[in-house]
């Protein structure tokens, strides 16, 4: 029997411990949503959430105990996860700021849409002469 | 047995019918390298899923109140039983991995037998979810006919949102169910033991990423819209 000194065999406790707490978390979270924080709400939904996953990941995971590597690569991914949610979001946030929008929707959904009118789609773009009609060039064509 | 060749290597011992590669210096450097490789495909696991948790922000950002009105639709009592039903199986999926470092081969099976039907518990679940929204017409896209909603704009976005997400979810605990499945197995013919659990180890972490996954997924659509 050699155990190499890294392998933690870990307290049933610390399991438990761990497990109870996501299971009040996971209440928490729960009872929280019935009340209206507004904009709020969201912060304190993944808040809790991110508590969670924090619990999981350093303790289930083992990542608390673990070369720490291992941990470093883990956050890496939010790292990127981060620069990926900023970027697109400043491109979406801020169409339409310069250049005029001039692109058409792919499909709208008329706005009393109703179970029976299930045939009657709108057109969707590139097949119909409209969409043909209004060619959306590139908006820095000419600038 | 060609175990006595390594006895003089204390890291080398092997369980029965395991023996770390040769192109590493021991078991415990396998184990080790085995692990980092898991991470890696673990981040890329969140990088994968990110991708739609941007689609469900960037959406949400355009229909806010649509996505406020749709997400009501859903059930926050079968969302917080699955929630409750994948945090207990990652408990025993943990509590496998222990069993198996302690060389507790028929606790580990016991406890790997509980995951999987906490695993078929929640895709049942799933399911009732999904049948009643197929029936009442909450469907993404051009195949969305429910007649309830109207007041929003484009409530499909929601649907096609909230299917994708949940369904590629869903696909990883089906692919979860088959892997500790084979694990399971493998424990019941006596593969691993506390020299060598490496497969039960990975499948610990994979488990606890899909639960880590629906732990966000959960309150983004059942609780906050």
């Amino acid at each position: 029997m050699s155990n190499g000194t890294t392998h933690h065999v870990l307290p049933l406790r610390m399991y438990i411990g761990v497990w109870l707490t996501l299971m009040l978390l996971t209440a928490v979270t729960v009872w929280v949503s019935f009340f209206d924080f507004g904009s709020f709400n969201m912060i304190v939904a993944m808040s809790v959430a991110t508590l969670k996953a924090t619990l999981v990941a350093l303790f289930f995971m083992h990542l608390f105990f673990d070369d720490r590597f291992n941990l470093l690569a883990f956050l890496g991914a939010f790292v990127f996860v981060g620069l990926f949610f900023t970027f697109t979001f400043i491109d979406e946030m801020t169409r339409g700021q310069y250049d005029p929008i001039e692109a058409n929707f792919v499909k709208e959904m008329p706005p009393s849409s109703t179970a029976g009118q299930q045939g009657k789609k709108p057109p969707v773009e590139g097949h119909s002469s409209e969409a043909g009609g209004k060619p959306h060039a590139p908006a820095a064509a000419g600038h | 047995m060609s175990n006595s060749v390594h006895t003089a290597d204390p890291h080398a011992v092997a369980g029965p019918g395991h023996h770390h590669a040769h192109h590493f210096q021991s078991a415990e450097h396998e184990f080790q390298t085995c692990k980092l490789g898991m991470w890696i495909f673990l981040v890329q696991e969140i990088l994968f899923f990110s991708g739609l948790f941007l689609a469900y922000g960037i959406f949400r950002w355009m229909h806010p109140e649509m996505f406020f009105g749709a997400h009501k639709t859903l059930d926050v009592t079968l969302g917080a039983t699955n929630t409750v039903i994948l945090i207990f199986s990652s408990l025993t999926m943990a509590l496998a991995v222990r069993a198996a470092q302690l060389n507790q081969r028929g606790q580990s099976a016991v406890l790997l037998v509980i995951t999987l039907l906490c695993a078929f518990g929640f895709l049942v679940i799933k399911y009732f979810e999904y049948s009643h929204k197929f029936h009442l017409g909450m469907l993404p896209g051009r195949l969305y006919f429910y007649d309830g909603l109207t007041q929003f704009r484009d409530p499909h976005i929601f649907f096609g949102v909230y299917f994708i997400m949940t369904g590629l979810h869903g696909i990883h605990v089906i692919g979860g169910i088959v892997v500790i499945g084979w694990i399971l197995r493998r424990t019941l013919r006596g593969e691993f033991s506390s020299e060598y659990y490496t497969p039960v180890e990975m499948t610990g972490l994979y488990w606890h990423l899909v639960d880590l996954i629906w732990i966000y997924l959960f309150p983004l659509l059942y609780l906050v819209g």
